[in-house]
């Protein structure tokens, strides 16, 4: 063994000075294929279990499967009928749905094992938003992007997904479709959905669309440039359930970049992902990218638009941030500092029978990040975070500053619960690239 | 941002933190899949699917802590996929071409004296030596039995041991 343990000393310094590159072919098709991924929208795993009364109507609704045109104008009436936009849409949807905006599809189709029903839906101009609940006993597993039809004629959309877990075999979700710009108001489409998770099959949808309230559309064509990085907006739409920015990106690929929008207040509207597409050429990577933000409040006289430019390979070398953990069973609210991005305080903790709600607030330059990065502990050592059934994502609690309440598992009220977050720096914005878009209503 | 944070983001549905994941994993990816296929082209397929596959499943992840060894498991079964499907063995000239170019080589490169073991010590050694993994990582990752991992890497020590001496020795004759 101790010659074993020689041979190892020796033979890790030898692979150490192994100066292997991933050679440019192979890197070329990891690019390739980054560049093609879509876009996600966050995927909730928690558990939720609706009311009794809930799930009777819900399921009612279900069996109906396609349905007359005034059974569908009836059920409009029905809150529980956009109860996939409320639950499993981002906050933008979740204010289309309480203004009664989603229209109610209700289309049913099963196959191999697997039923997929699509709720509702809402076309605004920037994005087609579609609700769907899929059943199944293998559990809830991924929908495939889907294959589009408009008007009969295939149409390549960007797509992306949330969803949350209703029961062990049954999850709601949207699918978020980017339409390219010369979609007409109203259509017909059709979705078919060839693969969920690893199950093969066909899931096919029909169902006519229209362009419901819109907001408003600016075509700012501005452009900053910093060193090799230009960036364009071409166009914003703003609508009740998202801001919309279509972007033109031109830089080397050894940049990545992500975005901040701000509205005339400085605050920070939430991004909810978006798409895009890249070509190569001498050197440069062109993108033309779509990124729905939450809609804006009132009618902001403008926006501001902050890119955070990274390197490949740099946030690696960051050195991991330990937890920081703070008691909960003393006086509130407690302010726990986040790191150079900023801190967090807690204000109040509900203890519920079936849950426990945590009211918070965030100060600094990533309130988003922020408020995601808290989790609970509880007096035994375990951890409550995002992968723990009965924890939920953070909601926005008010509109003029950055509070929000977080659900966690139900714990007992004497249990010692503690906070835990991490420490990090935040996005280090280049002034140079900062983009302020004017609006006139 | 730590590798776990990362993790959490990407499962969380952040495309650029999986990319970041991705990009910091791309020799490693490329380390391994070189263990099972000889070619790049085929290194770069069963990348891409193996990706893609991370991509869609990154959210039934349990452990953040645990995500290389599960992307290099999802790696070598698309590497296993596409020797099925190829029905590859490495031809004999191959071998025979390999270590005549050690022959000209002053001092041999560490892979290319990996490369000529046989294959289930190959990716052993990949694994534990290249990618650091514990042995009962290497165990989980190739879905194989704790000990039979120990004995084969015992068999890899001697084997390099060996080869390594005998490159020492070609090596010294040329220093002369």
């Amino acid at each position: 063994m101790d010659s074993e343990y020689k041979f190892d000393l020796a033979f890790r310094e030898l692979v150490k000075n192994d100066n292997r590159e991933v050679p440019e072919a192979v890197r070329n098709r990891v690019n390739e294929i980054l560049s093609a991924l879509p876009m996600r929208q966050p995927v909730l795993k928690k558990v939720c279990y609706f009311s009794a009364a809930v799930v009777l109507v819900f399921c009612c609704v279900l069996g109906l499967g396609l349905i007359s045109p005034v059974v569908a104008q009836a059920l409009k009436q029905i809150p529980v009928i956009s109860y996939v936009f409320e639950k499993a849409g981002d906050s933008g949807l979740q204010a289309t749905a309480m203004e009664g905006l989603a229209t109610p599809i209700n289309q049913t189709v099963s196959d191999n094992g697997i039923k997929i029903t699509i709720t509702e839906g809402v076309f605004d101009g920037a994005r087609i938003s579609i609700g769907y609940v899929q059943e199944s006993y293998f559990g809830p597993m991924e929908i495939e992007r889907p294959n589009i039809w408009v008007n009969g004629k295939k149409v390549n959309f960007g797509s992306g997904y949330a969803g949350k877990m209703l029961s062990p075999t049954k999850v709601a979700g949207i699918i978020y479709l980017d339409p390219p710009e010369d979609l007409p108001d109203s259509f017909t489409m059709e979705m078919v959905i060839d693969a969920v998770g690893i199950i093969p099959g066909k899931w096919d949808f029909k169902f006519p669309v229209s362009l419901g309230k819109s907001g408003l559309v600016t075509e700012p064509g501005i452009t900053k440039s910093y060193k090799d990085i230009e960036i364009t907006v071409k166009k914003v739409v703003l609508t009740p359930s998202t801001t919309n920015l279509k972007m033109q990106i031109k830089r080397p690929p050894k940049y990545y970049e992500d975005f901040r929008l701000y509205d005339d207040r400085e605050l920070m509207l939430q991004n909810f992902g978006g798409y895009g597409t890249s070509d190569s050429n001498n050197g440069f990577e062109t993108m033309q990218v779509s990124t729905s933000f939450a809609p804006v409040w009132g009618k902001p006289k403008y926006l501001v638009l902050r890119p955070v430019i990274h390197k490949w390979g740099e946030d690696q070398k960051q050195p991991p941030s330990p937890d920081v953990v703070t008691e909960l069973t003393g006086k509130l609210p407690v302010t726990i500092n986040q790191g150079r991005v900023g801190s967090l305080t807690v204000t109040k903790v509900e203890y519920l029978p079936d849950k426990t709600l945590v009211h918070y607030e965030v100060e600094g330059s990533d309130p988003y990040n922020q408020s995601w990065l808290l989790w609970l502990r509880d007096g035994q050592g375990r951890d409550y975070n995002i992968n723990t059934p009965g924890t939920a994502n953070p909601k926005r609690e008010s509109e003029d500053r950055y509070a929000f309440v977080r659900e966690f598992p139900a714990c007992e009220k004497g249990e010692k619960l503690k906070a835990v977050t991490k420490q990090f720096d935040g996005p280090a914005f280049l002034k140079e690239l900062e983009i302020r878009i004017p609006l006139k209503w | 941002m730590s590798q776990e944070n990362e993790v959490r983001m990407a499962q969380k549905g952040s495309k650029d933190a999986f990319m970041r994941l991705i990009k910091n994993s791309e020799l490693s990816m490329y380390r391994v899949a070189k263990s099972f296929l000889k070619s790049d082209p085929d290194c770069a397929d069963a990348i891409q699917e193996a990706i893609l596959k991370a991509y869609r499943t990154i959210a039934s992840l349990r452990e953040p802590g645990y995500f290389k060894t599960w992307l290099i498991r999802i790696l070598i079964n698309e590497c296993k996929q596409i020797l099925k499907f190829k029905n590859r063995v490495i031809p004999i000239e191959d071998l025979i071409v390999q270590s005549q170019q050690r022959d000209v080589f002053e001092q041999a490169e560490v892979l290319e004296v990996v490369d000529s073991l046989e294959d289930e010590l190959r990716t052993i050694v990949i694994l534990y030596y290249f990618e650091d993994l514990p042995l009962q990582e290497v165990a989980r990752v190739l879905e194989l039995p704790e000990g039979t991992v120990k004995s084969r890497l015992s068999r890899a020590r001697a084997k390099l041991a060996e080869l390594l001496g005998n490159q020492e020795e070609r090596g010294n004759c040329y220093g002369q």
